[in-house]
């Protein structure tokens, strides 16, 4: 009990300090500070892992913990503003251990095979033999995202975090919210928003699925999870104003570790989420540039681990693995492709190119190996319309809301393509996936497609009713126009062309100070 | 803008709720209980009830948990060549369920040829087994008499039900030494010709023992 408190302690901690060292402050530092600490737990952890380092979750704990505070205290020793509510302090962590008492206490978790799997990771992790005895196997198909989050449990000898899984939920669907009321059109009232913040909420908490996620032990939601982060944060960094650039950026930078190595399809995943970033000429080039820089880095640090594990074991490399490899590299060398404006300039026109890509690319395969596309897609139809997923109608309506609310033209979120783009991406990519691991999904919940849904069901939930509190618009006061012509002029200049076919509506957004 | 579309979508998210709440037990009735959404086990040991609940899992970690369930932090010898070590990928596989779910201290693979002699028979020390399935073979566990710790039932298939854990100490106080070898006896009403027996050294036959030391 006490090591399971001390290690979420340690964790949400960790990740509170270093949002609040870059600017946040409020009730979204607590959810965000949460899964900042986690993004921050599997980076180290990887580190350790990857370069041959303890592996210790008593080391990655401490660094955890340690680094993000020890600077939180140099801050506060020069007089930046650091300061912390001391009773709300107390009262997260008082908050947290009744959380953690509860959630051993109450035997709620779920599980599948997999879950074994991923557990017999983190238990060789946390004993230091994972690189001596982890099969090839292992290595490659049990990410080492969920092992790296449960490890801390066998340091009292559990296989599992018993609280980590559902505050890692609970904090998501608390980020959603905070996007939600960081995203949405200024003006809009109090009220109208809390009613909208309270029916993403309904619609979150009813979904049967979602439930499940708060007890299930996988690397799902945690992967939804670095999908928000990484797309949320980024579009509001393109919208700029709306929240601290610094936290968003270091945020989104944070997320994308932790999402290669949550999922094999982790690298390519973070390509697609982190396209319209590299795209926008309104975030700064240095971060667009550390961001390609983390997921190329990552990317060659852990593919390269996967490929140390089968040099050593005397076995043939894959292509999964070696392709990864060159994929990071590539990543690596096309940073320079930032400074080329063209590529900007027609953003636009780059996404669709990429979307259209990933059809043709599926087209071809169908060509070659219809049955596996054929099957898949048929499996899919079973799991999502007629249920055999578990999803009930849930994806079908949810998807409904949002074709629906993208029809009526009034409905638009300023730079729209940076949170639809993911969204609409994921369904080539995801068949794409049933060609790479050689096998056509299934019908039944627990097929991987039927549970990879998940992975965009958090940012869909956000899209949608971002459509529905920035289009909801009242007539705009002299005061907004103004503003929202400057707005429209900064976000329609040749620069800029990520939106065009979401011009900011004059009373969208207050001035300008965004980045770039 | 209308507010007339914004009500109208809202209607749709507000039906898509409703739709949810409606679905919701007969979509919940369609899930082993370890895959609903809600729903409390007896226990939150994930190694224990996924033995006493799935029959692939007993196949694939449930001998590693009877020797981690009964002497913790044992050692393990494996002769090679053998079935457990085909290729890397395989031994790797085994070394991880031992260490994980064996809680086994260390582990010797033993360049060896050594088989089971037909006079001798690991019956009477068999304390406990599982049946064999599509993830794995029939399998025992041979635990010297002297050494049969407390609270265990009569039935070799039912031996563990009230006592295993995956969560349990690492170590214990002596350090108890098992062979994993296949038995070529078939298990009654099994497919498999063999079982994959953990047998404890101090049982062997000498000359067993002697071809084991390397």
């Amino acid at each position: 009990m006490i090591t399971e408190f001390l290690a979420v302690a340690a964790v949400f901690i960790g990740g509170c300090a270093t949002m609040r060292n870059l600017g946040l402050i409020g009730w979204g530092l607590a959810p965000l500070g949460f899964l900042a600490g986690i993004c921050l737990q599997l980076g180290i952890g990887l580190l350790q892992v990857a370069m041959a380092l303890p592996t210790s979750p008593v080391i990655t704990l401490t660094l955890t913990v340690g680094l993000p505070v020890a600077w939180w205290i140099a801050r506060w020793r020069r007089g930046h503003q650091a300061a912390v509510s001391a009773p709300l302090a107390v009262a997260s962590l008082a908050g947290l251990a009744v959380a953690v008492v509860a959630l051993r206490t109450e035997n709620l978790a779920k599980w599948h095979n997999d879950s074994l799997a991923y557990l017999m990771a983190g238990r060789l992790i946390a004993e230091g033999e994972y690189r001596s005895t982890a099969s090839t196997l292992l290595v490659t198909t049990r990410a080492l995202g969920v092992p790296l989050l449960h490890a801390p449990a066998n340091l009292d000898n559990g296989l599992y975090l018993r609280s980590v899984t559902p505050l890692l939920t609970a904090a998501t669907l608390a980020s959603v919210i905070w996007f939600l009321m960081r995203g949405a059109r200024r003006g809009i009232g109090n009220a109208r928003l809390a009613t909208f913040a309270a029916l993403a909420v309904l619609l979150l908490l009813t979904n049967n699925r979602f439930i499940f996620s708060f007890f299930y032990l996988n690397g799902h939601l945690l992967f939804a999870a670095m999908v928000l982060l990484i797309v949320a944060s980024g579009w509001l960094l393109v919208v700029g104003d709306r929240a601290p650039n610094r936290a968003l950026m270091v945020l989104q930078i944070m997320a994308i570790p932790a999402l290669v190595i949550t999922r094999p399809e982790g690298s390519i995943m973070g390509l697609l989420v982190l396209l319209p970033t590299w795209l926008s000429e309104r975030i700064p080039r240095r971060h667009r540039s550390i961001t390609m820089a983390v997921l190329g880095g990552t990317t060659v640090l852990y593919s390269g681990f996967q490929g140390w594990v089968f040099l050593d074991r005397d076995t043939e490399l894959p292509p999964s693995v070696s392709g990864l490899f060159l994929l990071g590299i590539v990543v690596l060398l096309s940073i320079p492709v930032l400074w080329w404006t063209f590529v900007p300039r027609h953003a636009k026109q780059v996404l669709w190119l990429t979307e259209a890509g990933l059809w043709l690319a599926l087209l071809a395969l169908a060509l070659r190996s219809p049955a596996t596309l054929g099957s898949s897609v048929y499996a899919t139809y079973v799991n999502v319309f007629r249920g055999a997923g578990g999803w009930g109608l849930s994806i079908v309506a949810l998807a409904a809301a949002l074709l629906v609310v993208c029809a009526l033209r009034s409905f638009r979120v300023p730079y729209q393509a940076a949170l639809r783009f993911p969204l609409t991406t994921f369904v080539p990519l995801v068949f794409l996936l049933a060609y790479l691991r050689g096998g056509a999904y299934r019908p039944g919940d627990s097929d991987s497609l039927n549970r990879m849904v998940m992975h965009v069901v958090p940012l869909a939930v956000l899209l949608l009713f971002l459509l529905l509190t920035n289009g909801d618009l009242p007539s705009p006061t002299p005061v907004d126009d103004v503003r929202g012509q400057a707005r429209l002029r900064e976000a329609t200049s040749p620069a800029e062309s990520l939106d065009e076919d979401v011009k900011p509506t004059p009373s969208l957004t207050g001035p300008s100070s965004g980045p770039g | 803008m209308a507010p007339g579309r914004t009500a109208l979508v809202a209607a749709l998210v507000v039906g898509a709720i409703v739709t949810n709440v409606v679905q919701w037990p007969s979509v919940e009735q369609m899930f082993q209980p370890e895959m609903e959404a809600i729903g409390r086990s007896n226990s939150s040991d994930i190694a224990a009830t996924s033995y006493l609940r799935c029959a692939w899992c007993r196949q694939r970690y449930g001998l590693h948990t009877a020797l981690g369930v009964i002497a913790p932090g044992a050692r393990v010898i494996i002769a090679t060549p053998s079935a457990y070590a085909p290729d890397r990928e395989t031994a790797d596989e085994i070394s991880s369920r031992l260490r994980v779910f064996g809680r086994v201290d260390s582990i010797v693979w033993v360049r060896s040829d050594v088989a089971l002699e037909s006079g001798f028979d690991p019956t009477p020390y068999v304390i406990v087994s599982g049946d064999g399935g599509t993830k794995g073979g029939p399998w025992a566990l041979a635990v010297d008499p002297k050494a049969i710790p407390p609270g265990g039932g009569h039935n070799p298939d039912e031996y563990l039900n009230e006592i295993v854990t995956g969560e349990g100490p690492a170590r214990s106080d002596t350090v108890r030494e098992f062979v994993l070898i296949r038995w070529q006896k078939a298990r009654p009403h099994s497919s498999y010709r063999y079982q994959e027996l953990l047998v404890e050294t101090s049982l062997l036959p000498a000359s067993v023992r002697n071809g084991l030391s390397g």
